[in-house]
C-alpha cells in the first residue's frame, strides 16, 4: 500500500510538472555540420543549370543609393520651410532662403501650404506638358526668367500646380550651403 | 515623340502609416533621359493619374515617406516603379520555408530558398538584330553580405551589423517569362553554420542604353540565420546518480520563430521519441533576430519516478520542423525513493 501510494504521489508530481501535448511533426536530430556543409557551396551550380546565360564578363553595376532628401533642397521663409526638387527653384529671392540642408528651426509645410503662406515672395513659372516632355523649347521660359531676375522674387517652375525641375533650364538660384 | 498614357498609382497604407501619423507621403517622378524631377504630395490612401506624362525614354516613380522629429529628418523609400515605352519589366520574389511575412523574408543557413524572377518587354534576339542590347536582356545580380562575426544577438541592432556586400553571381536574362533559382542552402560565406549569417540581395537591372544609366527594376532580399545549438551540462553519462545534480542547458541562436523545451523519457536515447515535456522549461521566441538563452534545473529529483536509464533531450520547434539539439542519458540508481521538496524550475 505504501509503495503504491508513493508511486502514485510520484506520478502526480510528474503530472504537475509536465504536459504531454502531442506533436504533429516528426522529431529528428538537428542537422550536423557535415550535412550542412554538403549542401552549402552549391549556389554556383544553380546558376550553371539556369536556362539563362551567365554573363560572359562580370558586368559592373553602378548602384545608387536613393535619397529623397539628397535630391531635394529646402526653401525657408518666415512661416516655415518646405522641400523642393533640386533645380525647381530657379532663382532665390531676398526674402526666402534656399539650402541643401534642412533648417534647424521652423515648421515643415508641404508645397501648397508654403506657397500660400509666402505667396508675396514667390513667383511661379508655369511649365507646359510639352516643355516637360521635351517637345517644346524652353527658350520662352528662359526669357521670362531673365526678365524677372531683378524683381527680387523667388522663382520656381511648376507643372499643374506641383513643383518640377527641368534639367535643361539654366538655374540662377543662390543656394546657401549650410 | 508620342507620350505614354498616364499611369495610375495607388498609395496603400503601410506599417508606418497609422492614424495621426507624423509621416508625409511624397511621390517623385524622374525622367530617365533628362533627370528632370516632378514632385507631389499625396494622401496615405488614394489612387489617381500621374500629373506628369511619362516620356518615351521612360520615367522612374519613387514613393517616399518622410518625417521630422526633434529636428532630425527620416526618410523611407516605400516603393519604386519604372515605366517606359521600350522599358523591360522585371519582378523578383523570394520564397522560403518560413511563412514569416515581414519586410524581409528569412530562412536558416541549411534550409535554402527560391528566387522567382518574372521578366517582360524583352525583344527576342532572333527577331531583331538591330534592337539595342538594353531591349534584349536584363541583368540579374546576386550579392551576399555577412553579419559581423561573433555577433551577440542580445546587443546587436535590429538586424545586426552587416559587412560590405560581395558579388556572388550574375545572370543575363534574355527571355520573357517566369523562372526560378532554387538554392539548397544559404550562400553566406563561411564554414561554421552556427555562426554564419547575413543578407542575400538579388537585383534586376535594365542595361545601359545611350545616356540612361543602369536602372534597377526590382530588388529582393532574404535574411539567412545560423543553426541553433543546445548543450545539456551537469550530467556524466558514465555515472549512476542517487541525487540528481543541477542541470544547465545553454542555448544559442534560437530561431526568431521557435519554441524550445526539455523533455525526458524512460530508457536510453532513442531519437524521435515523444517524451514528457517539462513545460516550465519552454522558451518561446517571436522576434526579428535569434536569441541566446540558458535554462537551470536545480531540483529534478521529483521529476523521475524510478531508477534506471532516463534520457534528457532539448528540442526546438521552428518552421522547419522539430529537432533535437542535445541528448544525454541519465542513469539513476534502481529502487531510488523520491525524497525532498520540489523547488521551481527556471529560465535564467
Amino acid at each position: 500500500m505504501k509503495t503504491t501510494f508513493s508511486n502514485l504521489f510520484g506520478y502526480l508530481s510528474l503530472a504537475t510538472l509536465a504536459i504531454c501535448p502531442s506533436l504533429e511533426a516528426e522529431i529528428r536530430m538537428a542537422p550536423s555540420i557535415e550535412a550542412v556543409a554538403a549542401k552549402r557551396g552549391s549556389g554556383d551550380a544553380v546558376y550553371k543549370k539556369s536556362r539563362n546565360a551567365k554573363t560572359a564578363e562580370p558586368v559592373t553595376v553602378e548602384r545608387e543609393t536613393k535619397s529623397l532628401l539628397g535630391s531635394c533642397e529646402f526653401l525657408s521663409g518666415a512661416r516655415g520651410f518646405t522641400i523642393v526638387p533640386k533645380g525647381a527653384v530657379v532663382m532665390a529671392g531676398s526674402n526666402l532662403q534656399l539650402s541643401v540642408t534642412p533648417p534647424k528651426d521652423g515648421k515643415f509645410l508641404n508645397w501648397s501650404e508654403f506657397h500660400h503662406a509666402h505667396r508675396a515672395y514667390l513667383r511661379i513659372l508655369p511649365v507646359t506638358e510639352a516643355q516637360w516632355m521635351g517637345e517644346e523649347p524652353l527658350d520662352p521660359l528662359q526669357e521670362t526668367l531673365t526678365q524677372l531676375e531683378k524683381t527680387g522674387m523667388t522663382l520656381a517652375t511648376s507643372l499643374k500646380g506641383q513643383l518640377v525641375s527641368l534639367h535643361n533650364l539654366k538655374n540662377t538660384s543662390t543656394t546657401n550651403q549650410s | 515623340m508620342k507620350s505614354l498614357k498616364l499611369i495610375f498609382f495607388s498609395v496603400v497604407g503601410c506599417g508606418v502609416l497609422k492614424a495621426d501619423s507624423p509621416w508625409t507621403i511624397s511621390l517623385v517622378q524622374r525622367q530617365l533621359d533628362t533627370g528632370s524631377l516632378f514632385q507631389s504630395y499625396v494622401d496615405e490612401h488614394g489612387e489617381e493619374l500621374s500629373a506628369a506624362a511619362v516620356p518615351e525614354g521612360g520615367a522612374e516613380f519613387q514613393l517616399w515617406a518622410f518625417k521630422r522629429e526633434n529636428g532630425i529628418f527620416e526618410e523611407l523609400l516605400l516603393d519604386t516603379e519604372v515605366v517606359g515605352t521600350y522599358m523591360p519589366t522585371g519582378e523578383l520574389k523570394i520564397i522560403t520555408p518560413d511563412p514569416y511575412d515581414g519586410p524581409i523574408p528569412r530562412t536558416r543557413i541549411d534550409q535554402g530558398f527560391t528566387v522567382q524572377h518574372t521578366v517582360g518587354g524583352l525583344v527576342a534576339s532572333s527577331s531583331s538584330t538591330d534592337a539595342p542590347l538594353a531591349a534584349r536582356q536584363i541583368l540579374l545580380t546576386h550579392q551576399v553580405a555577412s553579419y559581423e562575426p561573433g555577433a551577440n544577438w542580445e546587443t546587436a541592432p535590429e538586424y545586426g551589423s552587416l559587412l560590405p556586400a560581395e558579388d556572388f553571381n550574375q545572370l543575363s536574362i534574355q527571355q520573357n517569362g517566369t523562372d526560378e533559382l532554387r538554392f539548397a542552402a544559404g550562400n553566406i560565406p563561411g564554414n561554421d553554420p552556427y555562426r554564419d549569417a547575413g543578407l542575400e540581395t538579388f537585383q534586376l537591372f535594365a542595361l545601359p542604353d545611350g545616356e540612361i544609366a543602369q536602372l534597377q527594376l526590382d530588388e529582393a532580399q532574404v535574411q539567412i540565420w545560423p543553426l541553433s545549438k543546445g548543450e545539456i551540462k551537469g550530467i556524466d553519462e558514465d555515472q549512476t546518480y542517487t541525487l540528481i545534480p543541477t542541470v544547465e542547458v545553454e542555448l544559442m541562436n534560437l530561431y526568431p520563430d521557435s519554441k524550445t523545451w526539455m523533455q525526458i523519457y524512460k530508457g536510453p536515447p532513442s531519437p524521435g521519441t515523444e517524451g514528457v515535456r517539462l513545460e516550465e522549461s519552454t522558451i518561446v521566441v517571436n522576434d526579428l533576430k535569434p536569441r541566446n538563452s540558458r535554462l537551470v534545473f536545480r531540483e529534478l529529483q521529483k521529476v523521475f519516478t524510478d531508477g534506471g536509464p532516463w534520457t534528457l533531450e532539448v528540442l526546438t520547434e521552428t518552421p522547419f520542423g522539430v529537432e533535437i539539439l542535445d541528448t544525454v542519458q541519465l542513469n539513476i540508481l534502481k529502487d531510488l525513493k523520491i525524497r525532498g521538496a520540489l523547488l521551481s524550475l527556471g529560465d535564467e
